[in-house]
């Protein structure tokens, strides 16, 4: 891959998908500052690996297992410090966005607030468009959690969304059965 | 016995496998209840996505972290790597490994297999230079494939020779390479190119369909024209009309989407057509003009994992170029280098015996309608068992490829037997074949075009009216009950009038003195597919009386339509009547737009008379002739 094609690529990834990866790592790391600098680690160790030939197949959903990653070792530091990084004992907890954050980053952000971190990755992935063995090899959980998970995040967003994203049918109209094509 | 939410979403995401999935779409098309939760959770995801797409966010935001990222890169010094050494190296090692293989194939004399470039610049100055045989038609097509990873423009050629039995393709890959592909309409899968490496996904389901258009001798519009009138050609069920997304599915589980959007003050609707092609979602946009009503084709895409492939037809046109002579090397389906294969021949039938005795054929015949009956096709799909001359043959349309060889499979032993012929085709290859097509198209566009009214009812207001006596409710509460009254009654009718025309068709070909030839075995196969259909017309009608019960007065005694004679013959006939009455009161009163033509209380008075006739009819039916031996109370599992 040529410096012009990383280039575009990271251009593009900047205008689809910053937003929503920014709003993630907000939402569990807590500072603006922090997200700020995770989502640009993120990017940097994506121009890196484009650089070196590699082929990433999904640039949202590595970008994300990246941040994430780097998002745990950094709040691990800063809790038990550096001896606790290699150890997965710490369970994050949700951070609070300052209301003003909150307001400016739009609905979405107090949409999601009710979700598990697992959850909120597990449906960004999807909604990303990977396959739920994909999902599962990147967050390190099976198949079978990927979709408890999903159905988890949508029965909680549902409470939330309620009559908004509902939509009931009604049998107004019922098509002719085949038989008329005897 | 509903689907749990975590495998209808695997079934939604195309997670589960074939044999899930496939009960899962049979539980789907036979419970409403599910299809609404299977639509809820889609329109939830949809949402879902289009809001966290278009949610607004701050755009100095990015400004600033694209500034930042900017910044790194300037000093940051990231080399782009060339080909390292010990790839170099490789390289080198596999070039001299072919260069071995190439110079032993030689020395060995084996296969005269033409390189695939020489064989394609053969074929190009044969095209382009000599005269001779029949006429191949050459087509050009120009393509734009997106992928994430960027876009490219390309055109794609096709060769396909009269009546698009074999069809070669070539293009130009991002590398710059020439590819090429053998092509059978009828062998989707054999598909192979330059390097014998499987297609990638952009080519290996597109390319294809473009060819398939190739094949068909399709312009652009006329592939607008084709897929207009198979929208229009199947049933759609409504799943939402709220909203400005309507939804509607097809039995096979293909979903139409419906949106009108407005841009730059023109009005356009836009319609979307979602379905599953081999494990990829394959989705077509089409474009409704608001003023002309013409379709136009915005994009082709397919969509697996994290991948998408999507293909925009730059330019609506494709050129077609008779070409003078065909070289049979154009399509030789292998250029695999060391073997050659042959295509598969033709199976060909197994010759007849001499003599078929009738009560063999009888046999033949019922076995044919128990396999039918097994698979659920008695039900839904226009299949038909009928004698022509000294075999039996089944023949008609169903709706999907795996339908047909199921089907194919459990006859294959009759046809061995050289008792049964097989004429099966999907209702795509009818569209695909060629000279039938247009009266296929016509035909079945004239059958079920789709009809979309959104009006209220006649009957809404009565059926507020008469829930709203249980106590006062809230207004959305009142509606989803009348909406839940109404799907179920609805499928109940619809469910009893499949059921009811099974019975009067296996009537109508096994009248009375026919199935008295029959030998033993075949009229207990007989019996029990009647008294399969019997037991759920009768499950169905009596649900369908616990559910009006309280809606209906008791009709009077004289009116009701019971069948005067208990034979085959008398009762079967009445019992369709009866059950169609029902089923087309249902309809006009719950879910035709313009609503029954008599007034709510008769059209009530004359569905109670109908319903509980039909209940009656199918009583004394029980006790008939032909279904006395069957005891009651067995039920078989189909």
């Amino acid at each position: 891959m040529t410096r012009q094609e990383a280039a575009r690529l990271i251009e593009e990834l900047f205008s689809t998908w910053y937003p929503c990866l920014f709003r993630y790592l907000l939402r569990w790391a807590g500072s603006r500052e922090l997200a700020e600098d995770i989502a640009q680690e993120a990017f940097v160790e994506l121009y890196r690996q484009l650089a070196r030939g590699r082929e990433v197949g999904n640039l949202q959903a590595w970008t994300l297992c990246v941040a994430r990653r780097q998002l745990e070792r950094w709040l691990r530091r800063e809790a038990h410090g550096p001896l606790a990084q290699s150890l997965h004992v710490v369970e994050l907890a949700p951070a609070r966005i300052p209301p003003w954050e909150a307001a400016e980053l739009g609905e979405i952000t107090r949409l999601f607030a009710g979700l598990s971190r697992r959850e909120e990755e597990t449906l960004l992935l999807r909604l990303e468009g990977l396959k739920y063995r994909e999902i599962a090899a990147r967050l390190g959980i099976s198949a079978n959690s990927v979709s408890t998970h999903l159905v988890r995040a949508l029965k909680k967003l549902r409470v939330q969304v309620g009559a908004g994203v509902e939509a009931r049918p009604l049998a107004r109209i019922v098509p002719r059965r085949a038989r008329n094509a005897y | 016995m509903h689907i749990e939410d975590e495998k209808l979403l695997a079934y939604l995401d195309g997670e589960l496998g074939p044999l899930d999935s496939w009960r899962v779409a049979r539980h789907l098309r036979g419970c409403w209840d599910c299809r609404c939760r299977a639509k809820d959770m889609e329109g939830q995801i949809y949402a879902l996505r289009e809001a966290v797409r278009s949610a607004p966010f701050p755009a100095d935001l990015v400004a600033q972290a694209r500034l930042r990222f900017e910044a790194w890169e300037r000093t940051s010094g990231v080399a782009f790597r060339r080909p390292t050494r010990w790839r170099a190296r490789v390289a080198a090692a596999v070039a001299a490994m072919a260069l071995f293989a190439a110079g032993w194939r030689l020395w060995r004399g084996l296969g005269s297999a033409a390189e695939p470039r020489a064989l394609l610049a053969e074929a190009e100055r044969v095209e382009t230079g000599e005269a001779g045989g029949g006429v191949v038609l050459r087509r050009l097509l120009e393509v734009e494939v997106r992928a994430v990873s960027g876009s490219s423009k390309g055109e794609v050629e096709v060769f396909a020779e009269p009546g698009g039995r074999r069809c070669a393709m070539r293009w130009r890959d991002k590398a710059g390479n020439l590819r090429h592909a053998y092509w059978r309409p009828d062998q989707t899968r054999r598909l192979r190119y330059e390097e014998g490496r499987w297609m990638r996904l952009g080519h290996a389901a597109v390319v294809p369909l473009l060819v398939r258009l190739g094949a068909a001798r399709l312009e652009a519009a006329e592939l607008e024209r084709v897929i207009v009138e198979w929208i229009f050609s199947h049933e759609w069920h409504p799943i939402s009309l709220a909203g400005e997304v309507r939804e509607f599915a097809n039995q096979d589980g293909v979903r139409l989407r419906a949106r009108q959007t407005a841009e730059a003050g023109e009005r356009f609707f836009l319609i979307e057509i979602l379905g599953k092609v081999g494990g990829r979602l394959a989705r077509i946009v089409l474009v409704l003009d608001g003023a002309t009503r013409r379709p136009r084709i915005q994009m082709i895409c397919l969509q697996e994992g994290g991948r998408v492939a999507e293909i925009r037809l730059v330019a609506a046109r494709s050129e077609i170029v008779p070409v003078t002579h065909a070289p049979r090397s154009w399509f030789v389906p292998e250029v695999e280098l060391g073997r050659r294969r042959p295509w598969p021949t033709r199976r060909t039938a197994a010759p007849l015996p001499e003599a078929v005795s009738e009560a063999e054929l009888l046999a033949a015949e019922v076995e044919a309608l128990q396999a039918l009956h097994e698979e659920r096709i008695c039900l839904r799909e226009p299949v038909e068992v009928r004698r022509a001359g000294a075999v039996v043959e089944v023949g008609g349309l169903v709706s999907r490829q795996e339908i047909k060889q199921e089907l194919m499979a459990r006859l294959a032993s009759l046809e061995l037997a050289g008792v049964a012929v097989l004429r099966l085709k999907t209702v795509q290859e009818a569209l695909w074949e060629g000279g039938g097509a247009a009266e296929q198209v016509s035909g079945a566009a004239a059958i079920s075009p789709i009809r979309v009214q959104a009006r209220p009812r006649t009957a809404d207001d009565w059926l507020l009216a008469h829930f709203s006596k249980e106590g006062a409710l809230p207004s959305d509460e009142l509606g989803r009950r009348v909406a839940d009254f109404c799907n179920r009654a609805v499928s109940l009718a619809e469910a009893a009038l499949s059921d009811a025309w099974a019975l009067r068709r296996l009537q109508q070909q096994f009248p009375a003195e026919r199935a008295a030839r029959l030998d033993a075995k075949s009229l207990r196969v007989l019996e029990r597919l009647a008294h399969d259909h019997l037991t759920e017309l009768r499950v169905e009608l009596e649900t369908a009386n616990m559910l009006w019960g309280r809606l209906l007065e008791e009709p009077a005694e004289t009116g009701l339509v019971v069948a005067s004679e208990a034979s085959w013959e008398g009762l079967s006939g009445p019992l369709f009547a009866a059950v169609s009455q029902y089923h087309a009161l249902v309809h006009s009163l719950l879910a035709d737009a313009d609503g029954p033509s008599a007034p709510v209380t008769i059209s009530l008075a004359r569905l109670a008379t109908s319903l509980r006739g039909a209940i009656r009819t199918a009583e004394t039916f029980e006790r008939g002739p032909l279904l006395a031996t069957v005891p009651p109370l067995a039920k078989q599992s189909r």
